[in-house]
């Protein structure tokens, strides 16, 4: 093209007519060539330079550096003070909790606890500490770490109080609530005492979310321990590039023994096909989330590998069951059996969901998978209505929200419309009403909202009570019970379960629990969405965990 | 024109106080409760209720935006709810980020754009104005977001040439300076982190530089078309002056007064654009900044970021109106406000 001539000529002559004209214009000579001389290396670099750098790849001591790609960044690495995803990704490398999930399950085995003893009346946790076990700033861990980690969270006093700055997140009150005392008994026991039994105490104690923080870094580090992070974890933490990415460090003196990668590399790349292309590149070793429809892309790609599994999550429409026609079960169960669940799966979610069978997900404890559900039947469902005395259906609104969320990644306005379809085989016309999620939030939590909307919910803890109280629990309307659903037998049964200490006394309850809610129907149950990671062929070792969280990043390794 | 900059500068005042009205008053009449949006659907009511009253979003209206002003005129915009750093923090990294950007763009435009649109002008109507034009056509008609993609899977993958996100690898550490990586390099003499921006930036400048480029050699060759027909250039042909002495020299110098006015406004339209190249590209500036903020409700941040934002427009312009005189002495900008 003609330009080049332009460029050549305006790096060799000296007194070309460009250059003399800039040169009059800015009076400036020193300053015009470096810019020209830059732009113009900048152009016919584009080849040249890759050389340049390839060979700065260093490698540590030993193993190969992982590259996690995820679409955001974190909002902090302090774990009793972020919720959100990203954050939990990065924590789950760099701490411990004093129990943890079982890999790949929500089941809890020890963690910085090798055991611990829980009284009859369910009130008081003993927890036997492991013992030799240091943090990454060399503090050691024993009973005075873990109260003085306790203190920071539940004694306001505290110089270091967790919840200083307004707006974080947390799950403090969701794990403590109710713990009045705690304390050291020896140099590796510690005493956590609760004036209402709390059984799903310990799932939430495996949370990422109540990482075990080292007393000196938060007392050296202060409001700022969020920004320097300490734990007792198998990596430890190096630098975070705010919007771009963080670096963890092998933590070769881990308790468990040495990490077999060098590095984790945690990068923000927000457009979810560049994550693909950065993973085909070969420059992104997995990817944290992948989109169903990158994952029909990934499938195709033989040197990535991907690891699928139903969420810890629910997906359905919460009907208002306080008011007529929704008050009849028979109006709810004909709902159910109106919409095609597999056809929703299979067409709209591109086969990355399956139909709910319970209330609770299959990768949840106590899942009875014996459960019917509502098979797709629209007979039955003419029939329940003309039982309830709506032979000619009747007319609803239903509020759906804009975006995709995890538990329904096709988004409110596309499930609705299938949904509305379904509906109309049997008489029952929908009004789609959508609202911005704030707003869609504050309408459907609202004490008086009387119509259907899309519900969804993803798991916490891992605990059965964490969904079948949270959405229908009586003490739960309006927030998270949005059918406001009220069963006092279902209230009896969770109540009794969450004051038994008996893990198979609490799966017995449970199980009641959950036929209780299907039987009833306070939601259309639709789906299970399908958690996806993709790593490359490389990456040996990943375990996905229902919690989505990057736990036994130390058994990963790398080729 | 010292005084002419000073009275420009005082009249941005009434603008930014314009800015801070629109921008507070929109962030808080969008529908849906600001603590609700920021501590998530997890969030208890209780938590919900303290979280209103730590923000003061129980106050009347008119008490919250005193509130703020009071405290932006001072320069302080507060703290980011999502980030937990002072907004001001946060505006200083990344805006160096989508300020190089831009600065990289524009230069590509320039130094690519003038020279297509004076020799499109100079042969008008032959084979390389009308290919010339049909390029600038379809580069003015290209979505940014479009080319990103294309360029990232033609010379980042399939060639495999260039990195195709993130502005320095992981594997370099660079001393912070300007924020400008590729200053900051040139400056710490640290010459492997100046080839990896480079690399780093080159698909994103092509991409953000591509409709700049494509108007300013529109607007340099329609310029350059009137300037030509003028007695004095053929009186310079007749010289015998060659075409760089003729061309650049004399027609160009006379046609860039609407490439400088186009030029300010492209750069106003680069820092928007910056949003998506972004975006696409993984690069941590102020526009990736702003829809971060603005999906989590994290209005101190983005009051912050509008405000500076508004700032930079109102420089520009005033950078533009004050290179009009250096370009052309006939312009006197201290009568021309008078008038």
């Amino acid at each position: 093209m003609g330009q080049t001539k332009y460029l050549f000529a305006f790096k060799s002559e000296n007194k070309g007519g460009l250059e003399r004209m800039l040169k009059k214009m800015l009076k400036k000579k020193v300053l015009t060539i470096p810019v020209a001389l830059t732009l113009f290396l900048s152009l016919i670099l584009t080849g040249c330079g890759s050389a340049a750098t390839s060979n700065s790849n260093q490698q540590a001591t030993n193993g190969q550096p992982l590259v996690i790609a995820m679409g955001a960044d974190n909002t902090g690495l302090d774990p009793e003070t972020v919720m959100n995803n990203e954050s939990g990704y990065i924590m789950a490398a760099i701490y411990n909790e004093l129990v943890e999930y079982k890999s790949g399950s929500t089941d809890i085995a020890p963690g910085l606890a090798d055991s611990w003893d829980i009284s009859s009346d369910g009130l008081t946790y003993t927890f036997h500490l492991h013992q030799g076990i240091k943090f990454q700033d060399g503090t050691p861990f024993n009973a005075d770490a873990v109260v003085a980690w306790l203190d920071r969270l539940l004694n306001k006093e505290n110089p270091n109080y967790y919840a200083k700055r307004p707006g974080i997140d947390s799950y403090v009150d969701f794990t403590f609530h109710g713990v009045d005392i705690y304390k050291k008994l020896d140099d590796n026991t510690v005493q956590i005492h609760m004036t209402k039994p709390n059984a799903e105490f310990l799932n939430s104690l495996a949370m990422v979310w109540m990482g075990v923080t080292s007393p000196a870094a938060v007392e050296k580090y202060g409001q700022d321990f969020y920004k320097h992070p300490v734990g007792t974890g198998p990596f430890k933490f190096v630098e975070w590039v705010p919007n771009d990415h963080v670096t963890l460090d092998a933590n070769t003196d881990y308790w468990k023994g040495k990490p077999k990668l060098s590095k984790l590399i945690y990068r923000v790349i927000p457009e979810s096909s560049v994550r693909v292309m950065e993973l085909q590149k070969g420059t992104v070793d997995v990817l944290a989330d992948v989109s169903p429809a990158d994952s029909i892309t990934l499938k195709g790609v033989n040197t990535v590998s991907l690891i699928e599994q139903p969420g810890l999550m629910v997906n359905g429409v919460a009907l208002p069951t306080q008011v007529k026609p929704f008050n009849d079960p028979r109006v709810r169960q004909a709902l159910n059996y109106a919409i095609d669940k597999d056809n929703i799966n299979k067409f709209l979610f591109k086969d990355l969901a399956t139909t709910m069978n319970s209330p609770l997900p299959p990768t949840e404890w106590s899942y009875d998978k014996s459960l019917p559900g509502y098979p797709y039947n629209v007979d039955k469902a003419k029939q329940l209505l003309n039982e309830a005395g709506y032979p000619n259906g009747f007319d609803a609104t239903l509020y759906v929200y804009p975006n995709p969320r995890s538990y329904n990644p096709v988004g409110g306005p596309d499930l609705g419309q299938a949904l509305q379809s379904d509906l109309k085989k049997i008489g029952v016309n929908i009004t789609l009403q959508q609202l911005e999620w704030g707003a869609f939030l504050a309408k459907v939590r609202s004490k008086d909202f009387s119509d259907m909307a899309l519900a969804g919910w993803t798991g916490d803890n891992g605990d059965p009570d964490n969904f079948l109280d949270a959405l229908w629990g009586s003490d739960q309307i309006p927030s998270g019970n949005e059918a406001h659903y009220s069963n006092k037998d279902l209230d009896a049964v969770l109540g009794q379960a969450l004051a038994t200490t008996d893990h198979n006394q609490r799966v017995t309850l449970y199980e009641k629990g959950q036929k209780i809610i299907m039987d009833d129907a306070p939601w259309i149950f639709l789906n299970y969405s399908t958690v996806i990671r993709a790593t490359s062929t490389k990456v040996h070792g990943m375990v996905l965990n229902p919690t989505a969280m990057f736990f036994d990043m130390d058994k990963v390794s790398k080729d | 024109m010292i005084q002419y900059v000073i009275r420009r500068l005082l009249q941005a005042i009434p603008v930014l106080l314009g800015v801070s009205i629109v921008v507070f008053f929109g962030l808080h009449v969008i529908p849906g409760d600001v603590a609700q949006m920021i501590l998530g659907d997890k969030a208890t009511p209780q938590a919900l209720a303290h979280l209103r009253e730590q923000l003061g979003l129980n106050q009347p209206m008119w008490i919250q935006f005193w509130n703020f002003l009071s405290h932006v005129v001072v320069g302080d915009f507060g703290t980011s709810l999502r980030t937990q750093n002072p907004v001001w923090q946060d505006i200083r990294i990344a805006f160096p980020v989508t300020l190089q950007l831009s600065i990289l763009s524009l230069l590509l435009a320039l130094v690519v754009g003038i020279p297509i649109g004076v020799r499109a002008a100079v042969k008008q109507n032959g084979w390389f104005d009308n290919l010339a034009m049909v390029g600038v056509l379809v580069g003015i008609s290209m979505p940014v977001f479009w080319i990103g993609l294309i360029l990232m899977i033609v010379v980042g993958v399939r060639l495999n040439l260039l990195p195709i996100s993130g502005l320095l690898s992981y594997t370099i550490t660079l001393h912070r300076i300007t924020g400008m990586t590729l200053l900051d390099s040139l400056l710490t003499g640290n010459l492997n982190a100046f080839w990896d921006t480079l690399k780093h930036l080159i698909l994103p400048t092509v991409t953000l530089g591509t409709i700049p480029t494509a108007v300013i050699a529109r607007i340099t060759r329609s310029e350059m078309l009137d300037v030509l027909k003028q007695d004095y250039i053929r009186t310079a042909w007749a010289k015998g002056l060659r075409y760089s002495g003729v061309t650049y020299y004399h027609a160009l110098k006379n046609a860039l007064i609407p490439v400088i006015t186009v030029c300010g406004l492209q750069f106003g339209a680069l820092l928007g654009g910056a949003i998506l190249t972004e975006t696409v590209f993984g690069l941590p500036g102020l526009g990736r900044l702003a829809v971060n903020s603005i999906l989590y409700r994290d209005y101190p941040e983005v009051q912050g970021i509008v405000m500076v934002s508004s700032i930079v427009f109102v420089m520009v312009n005033l950078i533009v109106d004050v290179l009009y005189a250096a370009v052309d002495p006939r312009i006197r900008l201290d009568k021309e406000v008078g008038a």
